[in-house]
């Protein structure tokens, strides 16, 4: 490489990771700016809520460039600023496809617009964290280093971030709370059940790299103590946290409230235990 | 000879420990599940609405309510019905409807009363019909 040619190749290094960035943030992000519900939230709900969500999605964020990531990092300043870079991109991406959808208008105060970008912003920029993963090349482009060394805490925040990942799609929905009107306690049981049995197919059949890998010698019943069970409960978290945010747990008794936990724990388990394969 | 442990004993304690409080966590999700299908009680929809609070907002009357169920099945299309007689004598009747009122939930809304000041005492609200889903 010349001496000439090296800033073009950073020019063109930083626009690839820019368009991969806006690439994740536009496949996680489409299904919520194109829902219905999380238009309406973002002017109805309440704003301590739409705090919280931000300042849980920094933490979230640099962590999630430490482990994924859209370039290579070495250093937590290096993370943190990559966080900004995909809030930053978030931003660009959900501004311009809710001013196109004429989901945001000249006309509307100031407060619905900041409403409604900021909602549709987080999981977009997760969507730009994962970027890298999604769109990941052949082995020769970029390799991964640091997975083969991944702890049993990365594997739990990676199970998260999975079921955020699908989580986000379905928590806004009404039907959430609909499902868990019309079932029974048995039928919730039977929910519970099938998704740890689904978490547990989804362990074995794609195994988890790292620290806790899952060798022939093992009992069935080792990694469905030390990694199924921990992920499902990682997913009801996840759960609560969404319901809660988008405000689907208001009003609803002690019952209602773990009912629906346990209906939107469902994709999010799915989430969780596929996070190898979405993410 | 030497015999090889099994792998799990091998692993960090700390995954044990996470999976020991995860399985208490689930165990006792699925027990209060069990403990309410058994012993809870299985009762429709039983409704009731009250009015929360008065307030008059230029010339009109804004009147908060919460639509109350107290059964064990959620109630759907609820239909809320406030009647008002003034000094004047003349009925207002206004009509509000709840998509859904959970079990052993609650919904709030308001009723308007334009051009007219109303007091708690002469208003009235009632839940006049629901849908089973």
């Amino acid at each position: 490489v010349t001496e000439e040619s090296r800033p073009s190749t950073e020019t063109s290094k930083a626009l690839r990771d820019f368009a991969r960035a806006a690439g994740g943030a536009l496949i996680f992000s489409l299904p919520m700016l194109m829902t219905m519900e999380l238009w309406q939230l973002g002017f109805y709900l309440d704003r301590l809520r739409l705090f919280v969500l931000v300042i849980t999605a920094l933490p979230l964020l640099v962590l999630l460039s430490r482990y994924i990531g859209f370039e290579d990092t070495r250093s937590w300043q290096d993370d943190v600023f990559d966080a900004l870079i995909a809030l930053g991109v978030a931003l660009l991406v959900c501004l311009s496809l809710l001013i196109l959808f004429g989901v945001l208008r000249y006309d509307m105060p100031i407060d619905e617009i900041v409403g409604k970008v900021t909602l549709q912003m987080v999981p977009a920029a997760i969507g730009a964290l994962l970027a890298k993963s999604q769109f990941r090349e052949t082995d020769s482009d970029e390799d991964t280093p640091g997975r083969e060394d991944e702890l049993y805490g990365g594997e739990l925040f990676l199970m998260g971030v999975g079921a955020l990942f699908l989580g986000l799609n379905i928590a806004p929905t009404e039907e959430t709370v609909l499902i868990s009107f019309q079932i029974s306690e048995w039928q919730v049981i039977g929910l519970i059940v099938l998704s740890l049995g689904v978490m547990h197919a989804f362990v074995f059949a794609v195994g988890f790299v790292g620290g806790s890998k899952i060798s022939a010698e093992e009992r069935w019943w080792s990694p469905f103590i030390r990694l199924t069970l921990p992920g499902y409960v990682i997913a009801m978290t996840v759960s609560l946290y969404l319901l809660w945010i988008f405000a689907r747990l208001d009003d609803l008794s002690l019952e209602g409230i773990v009912t629906a936990i346990v209906v939107l724990s469902f994709p999010s388990a799915v989430g969780a235990a596929a996070a190898r394969l979405v993410l | 000879m030497v015999q090889q442990k099994p792998e799990e004993n091998r692993r960090p304690s700390i995954e044990w420990v996470f999976g020991a409080i995860s399985a208490v966590i689930v165990a006792g999700v699925i027990a209060f599940l069990i403990f309410e299908a058994t012993f809870g009680d299985d009762q429709g929809p039983a409704l009731a609405a009250q009015i929360s609070k008065v307030e008059q907002v230029g010339l009109d009357t804004l009147v908060h309510v919460a639509i109350v169920n107290r059964g064990d099945k959620v109630a759907s299309a609820v239909n809320v019905l406030a009647v008002a007689s003034g000094a004047d004598e003349k009925l207002q009747a206004k009509t509000i409807q709840f998509d859904y009122v959970a079990a052993k939930g609650s919904r709030r809304g308001v009723f308007i009363f334009n051009g007219t000041k109303l007091t708690r005492n002469e208003i009235k609200v009632e839940v006049s019909g629901f849908v089973e889903p």
